[in-house]
């Protein structure tokens, strides 16, 4: 706790903490203070010098002067005025102020705001232009150089907390301005379009292009027009109070029409929060705030600018009945009749047993919980499962088995408190951007160690202290050889262990075989790597193990993820913040479907269906009877649709189709159903299959509730109005249930929290006025409200209280026939969201990554004689696909890389994986598939468009270096103190 | 066999209903507004007959071009100036207590007034009558007013760059 001090602040005293910045504690005051460059996420940039004080008698800045005993702080002394005037002048010089017929005019703009509350009449230093062309190369946002203020907001995120490291301003022109890389065009640059530049840009100099022309009143104004307007605002010069009056009054007409909702990102499992400004249908832009608990500023590229395909004219607007060969357009009443006609039939003659429903990891907590109850309430089957079996139920069982609970052990926070961060097979900038941003950042500023365990060479890989590139498929053999080292050294935390976990001496067992020669031997990894591996983690402040599908969808990614949950528990390294185990659960709502109990082996709330007590609840709520046997997981229904057990599916936002392994197998299997009933928002591949197709509303078209990776619940607000006939996901099921018969009365999904929290104890404490806003609860949440961002202070989750090693084994990868001489990896891409549904709907991301190919290694082409844009045919022994080749060191040797965002026969890649799952949960082991390839033409255009950010090369500077600034010649000091912050 | 199908059979008469639909909702409308809406008619008739809305109609359908001629016509330096002085007086109005305007207009209005009255008297005035009227305390306080009102207006009317000689 650190030591108060008095100050005195315009002649009052006061008691703060030392080293408070004094903006900081200004504006929690909730006095109104001048500045513009700086926020509390952002730190003292001291560009905008707009927060000038007096201080002891000397001119210095609110933002970077921390509170000292004794200090009299004057904030608008006649000197200190002047100052700030004098700062806001140099900005004027920079920018003309044109608001009323400005798209950034919507209240919020720090310019505008900032200009008016110094009471700026007049400017002493007339505007001029910098002489740059606007730079509209990208397809998403532009620069104008001339309204640019060189306050390096942008570059400061792009360097330190996007650190994508694209812009700096270049301080030594003649007249500065922000740059990308060295000097490209946006469009041209290592730019990953994120976003975060316009949006934390204060005036309108970066821009989202869809607010252009469509956010203001008038701004829609053609050029021609627009230019006269101006000027006749120079030439007149009115004061700029009434410049501020008018376009005040310009806003506030235009936020009747603009409205601003909160919702979640549903593009993957971080759960950035922001608001979506709509102006009817339009989508305006994607605004995050400082607010959002997980992202605050940040986005990438899908939760920015991804969200065209919600107006995309194929959406489905109307139930759609097969009948012959085509599909008819349908009422809802028609719909759901035969719905409840061909079930109700189906479940008469055969049972429960012969009914499949498929819930999904990208529709709310409350459509899920709806649609487990459907199937065990009113059709009486556990045959209920998620999409999360083809991606991460492993990592869930190895941690219920070890720790307890299947979820991050903590939040995001902890992850970049950690001494340590290890990522084994997972690509967090692509897959996870905003996390990934976190983990750069703790690096880049505060000197996080970073070790990288992958086949490909990506950025993350990049970036780490330690690169490891194990064998496909042995990584259970290395953690554990490390677990056994470091026990060895005596670097284990004994204490904790004798403490907190069961079943050691039996570990040590275990562990006996995995000796680091062995490792060695099965993993390719050298013996100087493990042990450098081990040193790390022994000499970290904490270490967080963050893992993804290279893990988990192998023949054992439940064994290999017990077993990173055994070498946290060896070292100590769970319940204390900075450490722990951290699943990158893959979308939105990965979390939240497997709570909801939308699996064959799970009640609501993670209850165990065998545990007698839980399920006599649902029992008494539902009024059925619920069976303790296990219903049937994806991968089972689909067998037993195969022996003619299964007759129906009734499967909601998947596209199964192309999601599952071996596409050939599962279209023909599709096939084979009696009925089949799919809701999605688009004709996916799957619902082509179906008998009758349900319009279900996308997330920005409903109310309900996410969970992340982190176990954080976020409400998301309907922004727009369903399309057409369109229904969010809980009002279908629920009208599926009526016309069985069972009326559940639902008004609001917050009613189904509700119940939801009734029901589970973990989520007791979840209700939507909880949830309001941008407050959000990591579960468990107790009744009073309290949550659990951190697990395991006290204890783990097991009746005792102790968590247990896991004692299972390692189990090599497949084996192929020799003639598959290459290891396919596949996986995502930052562009695009799972196979592309609804990213390949955005115009701006398919013209920067068009379509899916194979990364092949410089080795590897040298010896095949492929080339950038080769075309290829791979075949394994479950089918072909055809594609074009990038040649990159990103990929190793015999291992190639092919994205999987393809809903194409050509080239999805499923149409090439097997159908071998992991041993305890069936996720299909994906990554362990190999295949050969054959040239079909050396030459070809490529497939990667130049103006992808892959082919461009980053800057990397700390900051927007604003000392660069003060040295400049012309440059007359504000302040009596220029010193640059280190460590924001 | 459910082959995978992508055909969607376009429904008939979807124009038909689609515009019965949005019918009805303008009925829907109509109906819960009837007085405002005949005389919105009313109202637009009259406009109609007098060739009003003809008008109106054309220059709305111009808008953009008239725009820019009005814009052109402002940034002619008369208009500029017009605005300017435009600007200034309200500016220099806003600085001015409006309870001495009010007083002001009162004491023209009972001026004017007086003045009516004694000129339909066709008095003649002479020297002794000014100075009597002079003491006389109402025409004294008129007086003092505009003796000061024009020395404000002489500073007012001071070159700034002759102000310190």
């Amino acid at each position: 706790m650190a030591e108060t001090v008095r100050v005195k602040i315009n002649g009052q005293q006061h008691e703060v903490e030392q080293g408070t910045r004094i903006l900081d504690y200004l504006l929690e005051q909730g006095v109104e203070h001048p500045h513009i460059c700086y926020s509390e996420v952002l730190g003292p940039i001291q560009t905008c010098d707009t927060c000038m004080c007096e201080i002891d008698g000397k001119i210095m800045r609110a933002c970077s002067t921390q509170m000292e005993e004794g200090m009299n702080i004057l904030t608008s002394s006649e000197w200190a005025k002047t100052a700030q005037t004098e700062a806001m002048d140099r900005i004027l010089e920079n920018h003309l102020l044109y608001c009323t017929v400005c798209d950034n005019n919507n209240g919020n703009c720090r310019v505008h705001n900032t200009a008016e509350l110094l009471e700026i009449e007049h400017q002493t230093r007339p505007y001029r232009e910098k002489g740059y062309e606007v730079d509209m190369s990208h397809p998403f946002y532009r620069y104008d150089p001339d309204q640019c203020i060189l306050c390096g907001r942008c570059v400061e995120v792009c360097q330190d907390l996007q650190v994508n490291e694209t812009l700096s301003i270049d301080w030594e022109r003649e007249i500065p301005r922000v740059m990308w890389d060295d000097g490209k065009s946006i469009n041209e640059s290592s730019c990953v379009s994120c976003g975060q530049c316009a949006t934390v840009c204060p005036c309108n100099a970066l821009m989202e292009k869809s607010m252009l022309g469509e956010a203001g009143l008038m701004t829609a104004i053609p050029k021609d027009l627009l230019d006269p307007m101006v000027d006749l605002i120079k030439e007149v010069e009115p004061d700029y109070k009434t410049i501020f009056a008018l376009s005040e009054v310009e806003a506030a007409a235009r936020d009747k029409r603009t409205k601003k909702t909160k919702t979640v990102c549903t593009f993957c499992g971080v759960g950035c929060s922001f608001e979506v400004w709509t102006k009817g249908r339009e989508v305006l832009k994607i605004e995050p705030t400082e607010n959002g608990p997980v992202n605050s500023v940040s986005t990438c590229v899908k939760g920015k600018f991804g969200w065209d395909f919600v107006n995309s004219e194929q959406r489905l607007t109307t139930p759609l009945i097969r009948k012959g060969d085509a599909f008819v357009p349908a009422t809802w009443d028609e719909a759901l009749t035969l719905i409840a006609e061909k079930m109700s039939t189906l479940k008469q003659t055969y049972g429960g047993r012969a009914l499949g429903f498929v819930s999904s990891s990208k529709t709310t907590n409350e459509d899920s919980y709806l649609m487990q109850k459907l199937a065990r309430q009113v059709f009486e089957s556990n045959n209920i499962d998620n999409c999360s079996r083809y991606c991460q139920s492993p990592a869930t069982d190895g941690l219920l088995a070890t720790v307890g609970y299947g979820g991050d052990s903590g939040t995001i926070k902890d992850i970049t408190r950690a001494g340590l961060v290890i990522i084994v097979g997972a690509n967090p900038t692509e897959g996870h951007p905003v996390l990934a941003t976190r983990v750069k950042r703790a690096k880049k500023l505060y000197g996080q160690k970073l070790i990288v365990s992958d086949l490909r060479k990506h950025e993350m890989a990049e970036r780490s202290d330690l690169f490891l590139h194990p064998k496909q498929g042995t990584d259970y053999v290395w953690i554990t050889a490390i677990a056994k080292y470091i026990i060895e050294q005596g670097w284990h935390d004994e204490k904790f262990i004798e403490k907190r976990v069961n079943q050691y001496s039996e570990y040590l067992k275990l562990l006996e075989k995995y000796t680091i020669e062995y490792a060695e031997e099965v993993t390719g990894l050298s013996k100087e790597h493990l042990i450098e591996t081990a040193r790390m983690i022994h000499e970290a402040d904490g270490t967080c193990i963050l893992w993804g599908m290279g893990v988990t969808q192998n023949v054992a990614g439940s064994h290999t993820s017990a077993a990173i949950a055994n070498l946290l528990l060896v070292t100590g390294n769970f319940g204390r913040t900075g450490a722990g185990a951290y699943p990158l659960r893959g979308h939105n709502n990965v979390q939240g479907s497997c709570d909801m109990g939308t699996l064959p082996q799970w009640l609501p709330g993670n209850q165990r269906l065998s545990d007698d007590k839980a399920r006599a609840k649902f029992e008494q709520a539902y009024g059925v009877k619920i069976s303790d046997k296990p219903g049937l997981t994806n991968i089972e229904m689909l067998e037993a649709v195969e022996k003619g057990e299964l007759k129906a599916m009734y499967l909601m936002g998947e596209d199964m189709a192309w999601v599952d392994s071996n596409s050939n197998h599962v279209h023909d299997t599709l096939s084979k159903l009696e009925f089949f009933v799919v809701q999605d928002v688009f004709l996916t591949k799957t619902a082509q299959f179906a008998d009758v197709v349900l319009p279900a509303a996308p997330s920005l078209e409903k109310d309900g509730t996410f969970t992340n990776t982190e176990r954080r619940i976020q409400r998301l607000y309907r922004a727009l109005d369903p399309l057409g006939e369109s229904k969010p996901d809980w009002w279908i099921i629920q009208q599926i249930a009526k016309y069985m018969g069972v009326h559940w009365n639902y008004e609001h999904p917050s009613e189904i929290m509700d119940e939801i929290a009734s029901l589970s104890p973990i989520f007791e404490g979840v209700s939507y006025e909880r949830l309001k806003g941008w407050n959000s609860l990591i579960w468990p949440v107790q009744k009073d409200g309290t949550d659990e961002p951190l697990l395991y202070t006290e204890r783990f989750n097991f009746p005792d209280g102790k968590a247990r090693f896991s004692l299972e084994a390692y189990v090599p990868p497949i084996e192929f026939s020799l003639e598959f001489d290459l290891t396919l990896n596949n996986g995502r891409l930052l562009e695009h969201f799972h196979e592309g549904n609804m990213t390949n709907k955005s115009k701006g991301i398919q013209y920067k990554l068009p379509e899916v190919f194979v990364e092949v290694s410089p080795e590897l082409s040298r010896e095949r004689g492929v080339k950038d844009g080769s075309l290829v045919r791979l075949v394994s022994p479950y089918g072909v696909i055809k594609l074009r080749t990038i040649v990159t060191d990103r990929v190793h040797g015999k291992e190639l890389y092919v994205p999987m965002h393809s809903v194409s026969h050509e080239n999805a890649i499923n149409l090439l994986t097997g159908s071998v799952g992991d041993v305890r949960t069936q996720t299909p082991a994906y990554k362990q598939t190999k295949v050969k390839m054959e040239l079909i033409n050396v030459e070809g255009s490529t497939p990667l468009p130049l103006y992808n950010p892959r082919y461009a090369k980053r800057n990397p500077q700390l900051g927007v270096q604003v000392e660069r600034k003060w040295a400049r010649e012309d440059y007359e000091p504000i302040a009596d103190l220029n010193i640059s912050v280190e460590g924001k | 066999m459910a082959k995978p199908i992508t055909k969607i059979e376009e429904p008939v008469f979807t124009e038909k209903e689609q515009q019965n639909q949005a019918l009805e909702k303008v009925l829907q409308d109509l109906t819960q507004n009837t007085e405002g809406i005949k005389e919105t008619i009313k109202f637009l008739q009259e406009l109609h007959e007098s060739g009003i809305l003809g008008a109106i109609n054309n220059l709305v359908e111009a808008k953009e071009d008239l725009a820019k001629i009005a814009v052109e016509q402002m940034l002619r330096p008369p208009v500029t100036n017009a605005l300017n002085n435009a600007m200034a007086a309200a500016g220099a109005l806003t600085e001015i207590d409006p309870e001495m305007i009010k007083r002001i207009m009162n004491g023209m209005a009972k001026g004017i007034q007086k003045s009516e009255e004694e000129l339909r008297l066709n008095k003649k005035i002479g020297v002794f009558d000014l100075v009597k009227l002079m003491r006389d305390t109402d025409i004294n306080r008129a007086l003092t007013f505009s003796l000061y009102l024009l020395q404000g207006v002489g500073e007012g009317l001071k070159d700034p760059s002759q102000e310190n000689n």
